[in-house]
């Protein structure tokens, strides 16, 4: 008797589960998706860049998808597979199998770390396209056609944003860093000692710091002590840059800071308060007043994520409307039709501007995004945009040799 | 060099006030119950929201915010002994996965309700002040005696009253404290009280000068667990005095050779401790 109520039970459930799955299957097999794979840290002390990152493709994606991308006569949608790297290369190389099959996704895109270098391999071999933001000297490489940078890094920003800072405060002579020591801070590290006397700045000291730290009081003591105008905080997350700031100016630091490849000006004061983070320069971060292109999204972000609103999102948005808008040209599917759109010139719409692919004359190949740059600043507690600048061109030497 | 080190040194005795809180909490659990809680440092991270909640949410005062958050968490700590901890017995491993869960799920409910990104508190005593040439903020000079006191008050709760002899009964032979007629489960709830308390004391006093997230609680739980390893698990003086060990270390190393390698250097002492002396310097064996 027992038995046999059982297996109703069980039948009983064995109907919903196929009534629920059933009609989603067939709806699936109707649309046809474009696959992309979001590798970030979803978790732990760089989730302040992973979080905003992703989001920004999900939103893009969802624009995207009310008029759908055509390629062949067929409508496609863009579906993206969110996993969380923790911002490490180990997780982020075994998810780059995992975005290979069973995903099988045209386009794995990566943030920061050693992510990108760990996964480039894997992905080059299966023919997937990568869009990462490794701070490394090896990326972009002609030996990977298929890897692209999702954001202008040091070599771009850096030549920008120095004649700015040189011109807007002539009083900076001295500067400090402090970066994390991991891919990206290492590789800052290694572009600015070598060619920091090409900027015309004298380099105090740079210092890496454990990735997770959130105490640089004994650090910034031996930092403050050579007193410098100005502290770039450049490769820490949002989250570091604020405990930063707070804690250099509990020790009577009264200078600059500055953080070279988009940051989020809006966790900074939060976390430091408005006051401490009064004057931080943001490189790549947009402000007040902010484009109705802006406004939109960041209306679209908050209906769908709440508030407070991350400005690293509106710098993510931007790499990834590069990304979708190259694909869009390409009117194809096949990953090297699509690299090849990426690398013909072709300028393509951005929230900022026009964006294209270039760097060939530093890289070796025209894998790395290039569009305007947004600097702004932290003043009586709102993000103000001070400026924004057209790449002028690489002035410092090639980050490495190779 | 005389003031750096000076410097360095007051800044390594703040940090040590507050890894001697994590760690009184975390070491008088595994002391008196051999409870090794890995939802120690989710605790201290609801320490830092509760406040956070209480002081910017309903406008309390902040160390009113603080004594509030004190209470409802070591609330939450007895019921948690009774809930979890008196269901799964002393077996080790049922321990290990359960607070491993409780941090994972204690973290995501902080998630979904402060969100993702990293908040800020500020401090109740703002300015700083020049103490021998190095300027040092108000707040993180007030933590000195304000830590001081907690510890204080309960080396006090422990060794001076009836309550502190019937907990260091237990801790000795819980079985023994039994037949003495001591009503060994209620002093099992009173140890969750004072642990949970503890650790939302350190995440209510460290808000103001690090950052807020659901995950901020894994390193000082990590510099909680060097600092027993140091002092001796179920020691509260040596508690004390690895708090002192590492803060000092902290400060002095990172400022000297840099934090990547200090951070190498106290982890490779640590394991040097563990097999000259896997006791501790005060742990017994």
């Amino acid at each position: 008797m027992k038995k046999i109520f059982f297996i109703k039970v069980a039948a009983m459930i064995s109907i919903l589960v196929l009534a629920w799955l059933v009609p989603s299957v067939y709806a699936q097999t109707k649309e046809k998706f474009i696959k992309i794979g979001l590798s970030s840290g979803l978790s732990g002390p760089f989730s302040g860049w992973g979080i905003p990152w992703s989001r920004a493709m999900e939103i893009l994606a969802d624009q995207t998808n009310e008029a759908g991308i055509n390629v062949k006569g067929e409508k496609y949608k863009i579906k993206v597979f969110p996993y969380d790297d923790k911002y490490g290369g180990a997780e982020a190389a075994i998810i780059a199998k995992r975005f290979v099959d069973p995903d099988k996704v045209l386009v794995a895109c990566y943030i920061g770390g050693d992510g990108p270098l760990a996964a480039r391999e894997t992905l080059a071999k299966a023919g997937v396209i990568q869009f990462g933001l490794p701070f490394d000297p090896r990326y972009p490489d002609p030996a990977y056609p298929l890897s692209f940078a999702s954001f202008m890094r040091y070599p771009e920003c850096m030549a920008a944003a120095y004649d700015w800072v040189q011109k807007r405060y002539p009083a900076v002579k001295k500067v400090a860093q402090i970066s994390p020591n991991n891919a990206s801070g290492r590789g800052a590290k290694a572009l600015i000692e070598k060619h920091w006397s090409e900027l015309g700045i004298e380099l105090l000291s740079v210092d890496l710091v454990e990735p997770a730290a959130v105490d640089f009081t004994a650090i910034l003591t031996r930092v403050l002590g050579m007193k410098p105008d100005l502290i770039s905080v450049s490769a820490n997350p949002p989250k570091a840059c604020g405990l930063i700031v707070k804690q250099a100016r509990d020790l009577g630091y009264k200078g600059l800071f500055i953080h070279y490849v988009a940051t989020d000006l809006s966790v900074i004061r939060e976390i430091a308060g408005p006051e401490n983070a009064e004057g931080f320069i943001g490189v790549m971060v947009s402000g007040k007043p902010l484009l109705p292109i802006e406004e939109k999204f960041k209306g679209k972000y908050i209906a769908r994520y709440g508030s407070p609103f991350p400005d690293f999102a509106l710098s993510s948005y931007v790499g990834f409307q590069l990304l979708v808008e190259a694909i869009k040209a390409s009117r194809s599917l096949e990953p090297g039709a699509i690299a090849e759109t990426m690398r013909s010139g072709k300028k393509f719409d951005t929230m900022w501007g026009k964006g294209y692919y270039g760097g060939k004359a530093y890289y070796g190949i025209d894998n790395q995004i290039i569009h305007p740059i947004p600097i702004s600043t932290l003043k009586g507690g709102e993000i103000l945009l001070l400026d924004k600048l057209d790449f002028p061109g690489y002035r410092i030497r090639p980050w490495a040799e190779k | 060099m005389g003031v750096f080190l000076f410097q360095n040194a007051i800044i390594g005795l703040n940090l040590a006030a507050f890894y001697s809180l994590m760690a009184l909490g975390l070491t008088i659990m595994f002391g008196i119950l051999r409870i090794v809680n890995l939802a120690h440092g989710a605790i201290y991270m609801l320490g830092a929201y509760g406040t956070f909640y209480f002081s910017t949410r309903l406008g309390l005062n902040f160390y009113f915010a603080m004594l509030t958050t004190m209470i409802s968490l070591g609330l939450v700590g007895i019921v948690t002994e009774r809930v979890f901890f008196r269901m799964v017995g002393g077996r080790f491993t049922a321990i290990i996965v359960l607070t491993m869960a409780l941090t994972l799920i204690l973290e995501s409910i902080v998630d979904l309700g402060f969100g993702t990104v990293a908040r800020g508190i500020a401090a109740p005593v703002v300015g700083s002040s020049v103490v021998f040439g190095m300027n040092i903020s108000n707040y993180r000079l007030a933590l000195i005696p304000i830590t001081t006191f907690l510890v204080l008050a309960l080396y006090y709760l422990v060794y001076r009253t009836n309550i502190g002899i019937a907990m260091r009964a237990v801790e000795e032979n819980s079985v023994v404290a039994k037949l003495q007629g001591i009503n060994v489960d209620r002093i099992n709830a009173l140890v969750f009280l004072i642990g949970f308390a503890l650790a939302a004391a350190a995440g209510a006093l460290m808000a103001p000068i690090y950052a807020l997230s659901s995950d901020m609680g894994g390193l000082p739980l990590l510099k909680a667990f060097m600092v027993i390893i140091i002092g001796g698990m179920g020691s509260m003086l040596g508690a004390i005095l690895g708090s002192i060990v590492i803060g000092l270390a902290d400060s002095l190393l990172a400022a000297t050779i840099g934090m990547e390698l200090a951070y190498i250097i106290a982890w490779v002492l640590v394991i040097l401790l563990l097999i000259l002396k896997p006791t501790g310097l005060l742990g017994e064996t």
